[in-house]
């Protein structure tokens, strides 16, 4: 018989005996400790011990791990497999615990060719699209039922969110526009200068600002400090039971949770991309100032001249739309949290994925739809 | 009883966080046991379990554990114990597979395959083959306490703590749990120490169990909970053991 021994300190711990029986069939004789340390060596010893005999009479200790092996390798699981034999009680009793239940083996799931998950990320994308289009539809039914019922919403969290996201994000807020007029400035005034057209650079500093970036920057800003809050929120609210709590409370979570939070965020995001565009607008005039030499005059009539009442209302809208958006798609994707803990972050990662790609989905629609009317 | 009988020596503990809990507390846990910690909320049975298993420190006195001294958590030492804790703690990222290979990958020299086989073994034992590949946000209550008992139970400890098995299960998966707890110590000879306040739970599974109280923070009963049921003359105990008693089979 083949003979593998585990052993420490000089003392075997295992001994695994392999040969025939007396009528020719493959035979495991095992004399020692089946436990996890003596676990390994049992289970390298036993590979292609498929279908053996095992004889346990040897065996002293026997702990369930080290015993599941040796019938995982052997092919024993059925409980009135008789392979496995002459096992003190103490053993016998562990093997039965081991091979008590019948089996029933997962297959594992084999990973999918790679169009089969390109498909499958396609679908989820339009799955997503489908439930923030229903959300969508549902938050406007709360807003006509909210008018109907106004008890049935939390007006008082309104001042509370708008202060959390408004007045908390001013100055990341203005520093970005500001930062973004000062760039758009900077990257204009060589041409310019060499040009002879450096008071220009209000004109299009203005423009600019109030119609793309102030509403643009604004709403990115939001985006990532109120979206991803939001999301978190509602997402925490969901795998706690809370939200189901105010459901069996007879509360609807979309007029009780979501319209509060949509509404400040359509309020403030204007009021911020207001406050952006004055930021963003002296970013121009600094270089304007500072690198062109324009006098402060020269740069007020420029811009004076240049923008109309329509531009900043223009901008001002699309940041209603933007603060919609951000609100709309940070608690669909807060409620639709589902599991633990690790969800509530992921659900605040794709929030605010969604609503970039929101935004600059919806910016590319204006400039199409401006560029189409001539506006 | 012998010296070599006792597997947890606690002397004299006095453990609390920002106030004292227990004072001057001391009991021993006996080799092949199932030990209850008893008492009502706040007694302060959690933190006795959490100062037990080293997770914190106590104010004063002394816990010695069979083999290991006194706790202390040590990063990279194989855990000489299993603990169960009330949300089960079953990390919410890993599948189920994972969780349990866990302790198995760090702390044995057995192959991916090997370990793949146990823990499906495993899972079979506590009847939960085919979810190998689930989350545990993915499972019910009852499924996930058997899944953190299996995990806890990986290593082969031969001491393990229970914090609250049942609690939050309906009365079936309980039963099912005591069953789980009693097959551990029966068939496989774990000495056991139970926090728990559910009556049914504790007459079904807990050979020997102290009760702590609140007001005097101290130990106000020990022996077989069955014996002070009926025997105790002390209105505490009385008062722990009958008020729920309707709900007790």
């Amino acid at each position: 018989m083949a003979r593998e021994v585990d052993e420490r300190a000089g003392a075997p711990l295992l001994t695994v005996e392999r040969g025939e029986d007396d009528a020719g069939r493959p035979l495991v004789r095992l004399s020692g400790d089946l436990t996890l340390e003596t676990a390994p060596a049992l289970w390298r010893a036993l590979g292609g011990a498929a279908n053996a005999r095992c004889d346990l009479s040897g065996v002293r200790t026997a702990q369930p791990g080290a015993l599941a092996l040796l019938v995982e390798r052997l092919g024993a699981r059925a409980p009135g497999d008789d392979r496995l034999f002459g096992a003190r009680e103490e053993v016998a009793r562990v093997l039965r615990l081991v091979r008590r239940f019948p089996e029933k083996v997962a297959e594992r799931p084999r990973p999918a060719p790679l169009v089969a998950r390109l498909g499958d990320a396609l679908w989820r994308f339009l799955v997503q699209a489908q439930r923030v289009a229903a959300f969508a539809g549902e938050l406007v039914v709360a807003a006509g039922r909210a008018l109907r019922h106004p008890s049935s919403v939390r007006w008082r969290d309104v001042p509370m969110l708008c202060e959390r996201a408004g007045v908390q994000a001013a100055v990341v807020v203005g520093a970005a526009s500001f930062l973004a007029g000062l760039m758009l400035a900077f990257q204009l005034s060589s041409r310019l200068t060499s040009l002879g057209l450096g008071s220009v650079v209000a004109d299009i500093t203005g423009v600019a600002v109030t119609r793309h970036l102030a509403p643009f920057m604004t709403a990115l800003m939001v985006a990532g400090r109120s979206g991803s809050a939001i999301a978190a929120e509602l997402g925490t609210m969901q795998v706690t039971h809370e939200v189901d709590g105010l459901r069996v409370m007879g509360l609807d979570p979309v007029r009780y949770l979501v319209f509060p939070r949509v509404l400040s965020l359509a309020l403030i995001v204007p009021v911020l991309t207001a406050y952006a565009n004055i930021t963003g607008i002296f970013g121009g005039y600094v270089v304007g100032v500072v690198q062109l030499d324009v006098p402060t005059v020269e740069f007020v009539r420029e811009l004076r001249a240049s923008l109309d009442l329509e531009d900043v209302v223009r901008g001002l809208l699309k940041a209603l739309i933007f603060g919609l958006t951000i609100g709309l798609v940070a608690c669909q994707r807060g409620l639709d949290t589902r599991g633990g803990p690790q969800d509530v972050g992921t659900a605040a990662t794709t929030a605010v994925v969604a609503i970039l790609f929101s935004i600059v989905a919806l910016e590319a629609l204006f400039a199409a739809v401006g560029s189409f009317f001539g506006l | 009883m012998s010296a070599d009988d006792v597997v947890i020596r606690v002397q004299e503990l006095t453990i609390g966080y920002d106030r004292i809990l227990l004072e001057h507390v001391s009991f021993e846990v006996r080799r092949g046991e199932v030990f209850g910690i008893l008492g009502r909320s706040g007694a302060g049975k959690s933190a006795l379990l959490r100062h037990l298993i080293g997770l914190e420190p106590p104010w004063t006195g002394h816990v010695w554990i069979e083999g290991l001294g006194e706790p202390r958590l040590r990063v990279d030492e194989r855990p000489r114990f299993g603990v169960l804790f009330e949300g089960g703690a079953l990390l919410g990222s890993l599948t189920l597979r994972e969780n349990l290979a866990l302790p198995l990958r760090t702390w044995t020299a057995l192959d991916e395959a090997a370990i793949d086989a146990l823990v499906t073994a495993k899972l079979r034992m506590i009847g939960l083959a085919g979810d190998e590949d689930r989350l545990p946000g993915e499972l019910s209550s009852g499924m996930r306490k058997r899944a953190s008992i299996a995990r806890a139970q990986m290593l082969e400890p031969t001491l393990m703590f229970l914090d609250e098995p049942t609690a939050g299960l309906d009365p079936v998966t309980a039963e099912e749990i005591d069953e789980l707890i009693l097959t551990l110590n029966r068939n496989l000879g774990t000495t056991l120490v139970i926090v728990t306040h559910d009556l049914a739970s504790i007459l079904r599974t807990v050979t020997r169990c102290i009760l702590l109280d609140d007001e005097t923070r101290s130990i106000v009963a020990e022996g077989d909970p069955r014996r002070l049921r009926v025997a105790s003359t002390d209105p505490r105990v009385h008062d722990f053991f009958h008020r729920l008693a309707g709900r007790v089979p």
